[in-house]
């Protein structure tokens, strides 16, 4: 035990005496492991969010499709969906896209119907009547309007459309709700210029959610230009989207991993003349090629331990501490109005430990094998050079 | 041949004389080959048979390539023979694997190199200790041994320097004290005093005598007269051409 | 001692970690309300997805969005919206089964799979 620590000891010196070197090693190293862990952190939580509240989506959502656009659905579709066995409710969805070109930005407005009497999340009361609204945190800010203020929006005439603001929605609820304008449903129909015999889509219910896809199967004969979307396919969505192993994530995990891979090459292509020398004394001396490799064991380990844990411990704090303000831009695109993230901390070890092992044991790989040749050399040939 | 039968007899006169003495190292029939069987070997020394009683002083003497550096790395345990038998304290070391080579160097040899090779940037004192780190003694332990011998050959106030502030004399001195730390039956030195003035290397020579005195094993590899020439060095093995062409002892 | 020092500060970040491990745990319990309440939101709404990507309709629904959308400048349009890169395309269509039975020419008979329809004269029509 005390030769552990006698040689630790020494590569903690030797390390030292190279000390603005070996920071730089352990500073690279760690930006390595903070943007990729906070990539993976984000990711994580967002699709361990998404599957526990986007649980709560209609079982299906039946748009129709007309030459591989999606069209407004006619009303009448409900009655013949409704006949089908299996089949719960069915209730008609009106909702849209507005542009504001105000702001420059893309609001959802959602129509809802006078069962909807309260909202959790929700400052203020939900809409009743004609010319009311509740908005989401991100228009409310945007447009400066709150409760008791007015929204003024432009209809499919081109006639301006005024709504007394009654409810915002609080900035918990930003991942759903950032940029929703809740209206009363008929409004949304005057508004958009919707026929009174359409709707945006169908919310289809069933009794037993094991049947959902025979019942999609159902409606798409029965129906055959529409497009059922049952609630699998909305999670799995995310699933893929929030997935690691994708998309633009994977890129930037990619831009990571090469810069590590830099690294580790200047570790791998071998050792200085200085440290050939250092190994050739201690071998002199009496060191071990165990000892030797031991040595070098610890110095990989030094650095690339105390790098990979600040890394984690500074992505922990960027991502649920701080909203992860250095990757928010990253993911924005050209949103304007975006959630700032107040992401649940959800760990997932399995990933982290993988992470552990692509880039600590690596590292560590890369400190030791370029000395083994120097590790095995006798004792003898400093004697000779 | 006449060198061999006056050698013979050299040995078999010594022998008699201290029959009673404890053998340390005797070789064998060695030779040591570098390299073979490629472009570049070289027969460093050819069936070179020795042997080294305790306490003695003992300077292998020769020009540059006489093979008396690589006898003392075979001596000293930091390499094996290519041919032939060494046996440390009657025990065969030739073909032993690296971990009981290296105990057994570690139990019985200090060993001072030509360089010094002292490592830079490291301090005094670390330097000393270094050789007993990879061994289970505790650091205070090391410490407290390690300022002793610095004191007694006068340079513990400068344990906490760097090796390469020092003089040439004051790094002599470390390279000594790094040579004792582990308590060795016997200091091989290699040319201890090539890079010396003759100051240097009276004062060097003296420290030896002392330590030889004290009950230590001196092997000395030199071709340095101010070396060979002391009248109290018990042996002198005249190499040339990787044999051994005389003993003297004395 | 540096070793000890060294060790000391492995010592300090693993604990720090396990700090964060526990304020996660901590923090998950207190705000499964706020995720309760955000599903309440998603089932009294009907909503199918997350309001992040609020700048083109098929990235504020991926969920929901058709083919089209994606490409309607140009067929081979590429991405003009960066969230459009981090969202890749969904599946679209049931994978297609193809069941067949021969029967004897002179009837129209439809299979229980999408669309196939065996014709008069005993060919194969695929909708």
């Amino acid at each position: 035990m005390e030769r552990h620590k006698k040689i630790l000891e020494y590569t903690l010196s030797s390390l030292f005496r190279r000390r603005y070197k070996n920071l730089a090693l352990i500073a690279v190293f760690g930006i390595v492991v903070t943007v990729l862990s906070s990539i993976l952190f984000l990711t994580h939580s967002l699709k361990r969010e998404a599957l526990y509240v986007l649980d709560g989506s209609p079982e299906l959502i039946v748009q129709k499709v007309s030459g591989g656009r999606n069209d407004l659905i006619p009303l009448d579709y409900m009655r013949r969906i409704q006949v089908i066995p299996g089949v719960g409710h069915v209730v008609p969805r009106y909702w849209g896209y507005y542009y504001d070109s105000l702001t420059g930005g893309n609001y959802t407005i959602l129509g809802i119907d006078q069962d909807v009497k309260e909202l959790k999340l929700l400052d203020g009361r939900v809409p009743t009547g004609n010319g009311e609204c509740a908005l989401g945190k991100g228009v409310s800010d945007a447009r400066f309007a709150g409760i008791g203020g007015e929204l003024v929006l432009t209809d499919s005439r081109g006639m301006a459309v005024s709504s007394r603001v009654v409810g915002v929605f609080t900035s918990e609820s930003d991942l759903l709700a950032n940029d929703l304008i809740l209206i009363n449903k008929d409004e949304v129909r005057s508004l958009f210029g919707m026929p009174p015999d359409k709707a945006t889509d169908l919310d289809v219910g069933v009794y037993n959610t094991s049947e959902v896809s025979n019942i999609a199967q159902k409606i798409k004969r029965l129906l055959p230009d529409t497009r059922p979307i049952t609630k699998n396919e909305i999670i799995r969505t995310y699933d893929t989207v929030f997935n690691w192993r994708s998309g633009m994530i994977l890129t930037m995990f990619f831009g990571a991993i090469i810069a590590f891979c830099i690294l580790a090459w200047d570790k791998a292509t071998g050792l200085s003349a200085d440290e050939k020398q250092e190994i050739g004394i201690l071998k002199a001396i009496g060191w071990e090629t165990s000892d030797i490799l031991e040595m070098k064991f610890w110095e990989g380990v030094i650095i690339s331990l105390t790098a990979f844990l600040t890394g984690i411990i500074i992505a922990y704090a960027h991502v649920y501490f701080f909203g992860a303000f250095l990757l928010a831009p990253a993911l924005m695109g050209w949103s304007v109005l975006f959630p700032p993230f107040r992401l649940m901390p959800y760990l997932d070890l399995y990933q982290i430990t993988v992470l552990l092992f692509l880039t600590v044991i690596p590292y560590v790989a890369s400190t030791i094998i370029p000395a083994w040749k120097s590790a095995i050399t006798d004792p003898d040939v400093i004697m000779r050079g | 041949m006449r060198d061999e039968t006056s050698k013979q007899k050299g040995m078999a006169i010594h022998n008699e004389a201290r029959g009673f003495m404890d053998t340390l190292i005797v070789t064998e029939n060695v030779s040591k080959v570098f390299n073979p069987g490629m472009p570049d070997e070289m027969k460093a020394i050819t069936d070179v048979s020795l042997e080294i009683n305790k306490g003695e002083f003992v300077v292998l003497k020769g020009p540059s390539g006489s093979g008396k550096t690589s006898l003392l790395g075979l001596i000293g345990c930091m390499s094996r023979p290519t041919a032939g038998r060494i046996l440390i304290n009657g025990r065969d070391v030739a073909k032993l694997p690296e971990r009981f080579l290296t105990m057994i160097r570690r139990k019985e040899f200090g060993f001072i190199f030509q360089q010094f090779n002292l490592i830079k940037g490291v301090s005094v004192l670390e330097n000393v200790m270094l050789p007993l780190f990879p061994t289970d003694a505790k650091i205070s332990d090391i410490k407290n041994r390690a300022e002793g011998i610095l004191e007694k050959l006068n340079i513990l106030h400068k344990k906490d320097f760097k090796v390469q502030r020092l003089s040439g004399g004051e790094q002599q001195r470390v390279a000594i004290s790094r040579a004792l730390i582990n308590e060795p039956e016997a200091v091989l030195a290699d040319e201890p005093t090539a890079h010396l003035d003759t100051k240097l290397s009276e004062d060097l020579i003296r420290i030896m005598q002392e330590l030889n005195q004290e009950g230590k094993t001196i092997i000395i590899a030199s071709h340095d007269p101010l070396v060979y020439e002391k009248p109290f060095i018990n042996k002198l093995v005249e190499m040339r051409d990787g044999i051994v062409k005389e003993v003297t002892a004395r | 001692m540096k070793h000890r020092a060294f060790i000391g500060f492995i010592v300090g970040e693993l604990l720090i970690l396990l700090l964060f491990f526990a304020f996660g745990q901590a923090t998950v319990r207190l705000r499964e309300g706020e995720l309760r309440a955000k599903r309440d939101i998603v089932w009294k709404l009907m909503l199918t997805d997350f309001a992040l990507w609020t700048e083109a309709r098929y990235t504020r629904n991926p969920s929901q969005a058709d083919l089209f959308s994606a490409f309607q400048d140009f067929p081979s349009s590429l991405e003009h919206f960066p969230a459009g890169s981090i969202i890749p395309p969904g599946k679209v269509n049931e994978p297609t089964e193809i069941k067949y039975k021969k029967v004897s020419p002179g009837t129209l008979k439809q299979w229980p799979v999408f669309g196939l329809t065996k014709v008069e004269d005993g060919t194969l029509g695929i909708r």
